[in-house]
């Protein structure tokens, strides 16, 4: 067996940075089991719906996204800023990682492996249009489409557009109709599908 | 989310180290970033944790955290442990 293995070589660090007492194992599970089960888009979801009935959150949300979120309990792990970005209209946005894979962790969980393919990374800036189209987003030709890149100082989470038809709905109603890929951009909410 | 148990863990050990403090997440994501950039310009067909996992050996170097024949040793140790209970 090569040692090239990533099993055998991912067993090599991990056992040799505990014997170092660097990290420990349980805790290596409780993370995996924390971005397993517990964090996830409905964290967003949630921001999202309360931003959509509380005109002062969205202010707060629009201005600044890393302390509104926190109002709520959510963090970003590595302390980057979040800047949330609003659907309006006329303006539609997207996020991408071009270099690796930043994502807000705090509010999505960990990203989806399309968002990590090169294919989406390498073709989102050039042809947005396409890669929506690919999605099954035709938007119109005078939507303006911007595209958020984000890094490891600034993560980016959009704010879609509140669904026509859904003004009795409670915040908890609204936030289930809220999807991951409403929130990356590469979909838009819809009432009765989420 | 994780296509095998070694990604899930190779994931935490690279939070782990984090959430201690052995480094900041802006270096290990611009490794990460540097491995991604290296593996597509060779047309590699290798996947996002295998990526991953080499930039975490590298941070891990560079850091100080391990040295580079620790990390050589430890590998042969656990293949041959892996092949002797395959034995069985």
């Amino acid at each position: 067996m090569s040692t090239e293995d990533p099993a055998i070589l991912t067993k090599a660090l991990e056992s040799l940075l505990i014997e170092k007492g660097l990290i420990t194992s349980e805790r290596i599970d409780e993370i995996v089991k924390r971005y397993e089960e517990d964090i996830g888009p409905m964290k967003g979801a949630e921001v999202v719906a309360k931003a959509w009935v509380d005109a002062d959150y969205k202010k707060r949300v629009l201005e600044d996204g890393r302390s509104a979120v926190a109002e709520l309990g959510y963090m970003d792990p590595h302390g980057a800023e979040l800047v949330i970005t609003e659907n309006t209209h006329d303006v539609h946005n997207m996020v991408v990682c071009t270099l690796c894979s930043c994502y807000p962790w705090g509010v999505l969980g960990l990203p989806p492996a399309w968002y990590k393919s090169f294919a989406y990374r390498s073709r989102v800036v050039s042809e947005p249009r396409s890669v929506l189209k690919e999605f099954g987003l035709e938007l119109s030709e005078s939507t303006e489409i911007r595209v958020w890149d984000s890094n490891s100082d600034i993560r980016y989470m959009v704010l879609p557009r509140r669904p026509a038809g859904t003004d009795g709905m409670s915040e908890a109603e609204l936030a289930k109709l809220v999807t991951r890929d409403s929130m990356i951009g590469v979909g838009v909410v819809g009432v009765g599908e989420s | 989310m994780f296509e095998a148990p070694w990604e899930a863990r190779a994931f935490g050990v690279a939070v782990a180290l984090h959430e201690e403090g052995a480094f900041e997440w802006k270096v290990f994501s611009a490794t990460l970033s540097d491995e991604i950039a290296k593996a597509e310009a060779a047309g590699e067909t290798s996947g996002y944790y295998e990526r991953w996992l080499r930039a975490l050996r590298r941070v891990t170097m560079k850091q100080d955290l391990l040295k580079v024949h620790e990390i050589a040793d430890r590998s042969d140790e656990v293949a041959g442990e892996d092949d002797h209970a395959h034995e069985h």
